[in-house]
């Protein structure tokens, strides 16, 4: 499930959890555990949109909400491409 | 056959059954059903956690039953799960109760999962079926107790209901020589590495499962390589971090395996457990609508916290605390023509009467207040109402670096800091619990009231209520600020990864509410009780010594003492002895701050009435009353606090820590007050 994850949200760009849960045919606390799981092992990381969010408004689904309020979204790390393109991170020994 | 838990108690114990669950399984509910009242609380040793033993006694065996903290895991990313993990795998539990919420089914399982792969004798208690059947969820328990291979038994925990079948299946465990297999299946290569693991740690003394130990090597847990390569170490098996590496290629396969457990829950769901196509709309989703709005969330929070206050106060200080203290003086008063009767000592009526009666007196005032409050709270937190405050406050907290669920210690301490510093055990991580004990004391505790009222009394009579109201805004302020400071500084990098869960409303039971409320005085009548009453013998007997002295004079001990420490409060504009005496004097506890003002300025021991008030006119300006306000709002909490902080952290650093740190932050507030003010030429 966790690698589904990142290379769903790898191929989209962005995805809702609820789109996460359908497509993936399990319950969205499932997924919630899932992107935790992903986030603190630096597979993911969250972004937060405002002044320092990283992506480009233009074509961000989120461009006009997120001058009113603050949106998290996650994007998949160096560490997640490595690892969906096969290479495995080292143990910290 | 119907099991019956006998409550008599019995000598000789016949195992122990230890308790693990996710937080909000209703896994404490269960354990108050399972022991009834023969349950102690404590602390894990070292850290800051609670631990809960109890017992109970099946077909005249009497076994003990060890309640785990709620992890969602049994990693090593908080105290709790460290906690729970180290006894599952060393401690001494026979078999384990693997309580499950069975509308979150899916989630749960994943603990269960790692439970499995120690290979140890579980049962799964599927808690609050009715909920699920509510949800319109179709549970199958002997489909899943044949695709997990331990039984499954349902439960409504809150109504009794499936408990004995549980004590039944776990006793039937321990009594069973039963090799539990890892059902989890792993990729392939993952496989081979254990294997290969496992074969290296067969020559090792390791106290853990081999397989689970090499398992978690190659999950990559730093804590277990550490170990594990001591214990190579000592078996003759030199460098074992070099023989792993070796082995392959030091990559991590930490995401394959936590994968294939996720894998492995999704798979024992499947036709096991069948949800609506369409969620069921239930009472619960329809209240949470309006408490967990965006706007109405914290309004509705506040309104619900000010009738807890108002009847706090209401009844548990004007109409129970009365009564206490009268039952007090009317015992002192008794104990007094008693002595007299028989012919005691001057001094030993005098030390009764004012120091032992007076003493105990502050502490059973407080205990109506703590009653009330917390049999309140406890309704609140028994009917799932606390889940949802935290999540109204959940986003400022995370923006201060804590979570929302410290925002509810914060709101105890208004009541009391003591409450509010033990109810941060509730917080998932260690980083959370110390900020939120830290800046616990700057939530004005209701023993403060009184001072501020005097002196609102004495020179803001009109502007009370703005004054009281931003006396109570600055402790918080300040609390917040310092919160983000900590955050910065002392437990950076410490983040925490909350997952934000609401359990489904639920009619409190008496017997949880009650026992929460008992639990509480009981501790804090242990804990405060005997700190208040023994530090205030002492200060009567700094006052009225050397007996040559005049009692409460500047010739008695305390005197002398307070006019040694005098001139560091002058910047601050309060400088006389009486002064800094009372605010040392507020440190066994606040009240005694007005207490004292009034014993050494109005001649006599005075708590309110004109009399202290004309004495306070006399001594202090506007001015210098604003900064004596501000400096008893924050300056070092009272010992029974303090006290609370040591055995809440197991260490003396922290407390005194706090009480240094208070002490400095209230000093500096008072004076910029007085000096500012004197500047802009207030006086």
């Amino acid at each position: 499930m966790l690698t589904d994850i990142l290379k769903i949200i790898d191929r989209d760009g962005y995805i809702s959890r609820s789109e996460l849960s359908r497509e993936l045919d399990v319950y969205q606390s499932m997924i919630d555990d899932g992107i935790t799981e992903l986030l603190r092992m630096g597979y993911l990381l969250e972004v937060q949109t405002g002044e320092d969010c990283p992506t480009v408004c233009a074509g961000c689904p989120f461009a006009k909400q997120c001058s009113k309020e603050i949106v998290k979204t996650f994007q998949v790390s160096d560490k997640g491409r490595h690892y969906l393109e096969g290479k495995r991170p080292t143990v910290r020994m | 056959m119907k099991a019956t838990v006998h409550k008599e108690a019995v000598r000789v114990r016949s195992g122990t059954i230890a308790l693990v669950g996710n937080p909000n399984s209703g896994k404490t509910t269960f354990f108050n059903a399972l022991t009834g009242s023969n349950q102690h609380v404590g602390n894990w040793p070292g850290v800051t956690v609670e631990k809960k033993v109890g017992s109970f006694t099946y077909e005249g065996e009497r076994y003990r039953v060890v309640d785990l903290p709620g992890t969602y895991s049994l990693g090593a990313f908080s105290e709790d799960e460290v906690v729970a993990r180290q006894f599952v795998l060393t401690g001494d539990a026979d078999v384990i109760i693997d309580v499950v919420d069975a509308s979150n089914i899916e989630r749960n399982l994943y603990l269960a999962t790692q439970l499995l792969e120690m290979g140890k004798k579980v049962v799964i208690a599927l808690n609050m079926v009715d909920e699920a059947a509510r949800r319109k969820i179709k549970l199958d328990p002997e489909g899943l107790s044949k695709k997990l291979g331990v039984p499954v038994i349902p439960t409504v925990a809150a109504r009794g209901r499936g408990i004995d079948d549980v004590i039944k299946a776990a006793i039937g465990l321990i009594k069973q020589d039963v090799v539990v297999e890892n059902p989890v299946r792993y990729p392939k290569t993952v496989q081979h590495h254990i294997d290969e693991v496992a074969t290296t740690l067969e020559g090792t003394d390791l106290p853990y499962p081999i397989r689970w130990a090499a398992l978690k090597v190659v999950e990559g847990d730093e804590e277990i390589i550490n170990m594990v390569g001591k214990y190579c170490a000592a078996s003759g098996l030199q460098d074992f971090a070099q023989r792993y590496n070796g082995s392959h290629t030091g990559e991590s396969f930490e995401l394959d395996i936590i994968d294939a457990r996720y894998n492995f829950a999704h798979r024992v769901t499947e036709g096991a457990v069948q949800r609506p196509k369409e969620e069921v709309v239930t009472f619960t989703d329809k209240v949470d609508k309006i408490v967990t709005h965006k706007y109405l969330g914290i309004p509705i929070f506040a309104a619900i916290m000010l009738v807890v206050f108002q009847l706090t106060f209401e009844v548990g200080e004007e109409i129970l605390g009365e009564f206490a203290v009268d039952i007090v003086e009317w015992l002192g008063d008794m104990a007094a023509t008693f002595l007299a009767y028989i012919s005691a000592p001057g001094w030993f009526i005098s030390f009764m009467t004012e120091g032992v009666f007076n003493g105990v007196g502050a502490v059973v005032e407080f205990v109506p207040l703590i009653l009330v409050l917390y049999l309140l709270l406890g309704f609140l937190e028994d009917s799932g109402y606390m889940a949802r405050a935290a999540y109204v406050w959940d986003d400022l907290m995370r923006r201060l670096g804590l979570q929302g669920k410290a925002f509810i210690s914060l709101i105890i301490g208004f009541g009391c800091n003591v409450p509010g510093i033990m109810s941060a055990r509730t917080l998932d991580n260690r980083k959370d619990r110390m900020i939120t004990t830290l800046i616990n004391p700057f939530m004005s505790c209701g023993a403060k009231i009184p001072i501020y009222s005097v002196f609102i009394a004495a020179f803001f009579p009109r502007h009370g209520g703005l004054l009281l109201f931003a006396i109570y805004a600055l402790g918080i302020v300040i609390g917040l600020i310092m919160a983000k400071v900590f955050n910065k500084t002392l437990f950076k990098g410490e983040s925490s990864h909350f997952i934000m869960e609401l359990p489904p409303y639920r009619m409190p039971t008496v017997r949880n509410v009650f026992r929460n409320m008992w639990d509480n005085v009981y501790g804090f009548l242990q804990r405060a009780g005997t700190t208040i009453f023994m530090v205030i013998t002492l200060l009567w007997v700094l006052a009225v010594l050397p007996v040559s002295a005049e009692p409460y004079s500047q010739a008695s001990i305390l005197g002398r003492i307070g006019a040694f420490i005098a001139p560091l409060f002058r910047p601050a504009g309060f400088g006389t002895w009486q002064e800094s005496v009372a605010l040392f004097a507020g440190i066994p506890a606040k009240e005694a701050v007005v207490g004292t003002l009034g014993m050494l300025y109005a001649g006599q021991y005075v708590e309110e009435g004109t009399l202290l008030v004309n004495a306070l006119k006399l001594h202090f300006t506007p001015l210098t009353a604003l900064a004596y306000m501000v400096m008893t709002l924050l300056y070092t909490p009272c010992i029974a606090t303090l006290s609370t902080v040591a055995k809440e952290t197991n260490s003396i650093k922290w407390p005194v820590f706090m009480a240094l740190y208070t002490f400095a932050i209230g000093w500096g507030l008072a004076v910029v007050v007085f000096q500012v003010g004197s500047l802009l030429g207030f006086s």
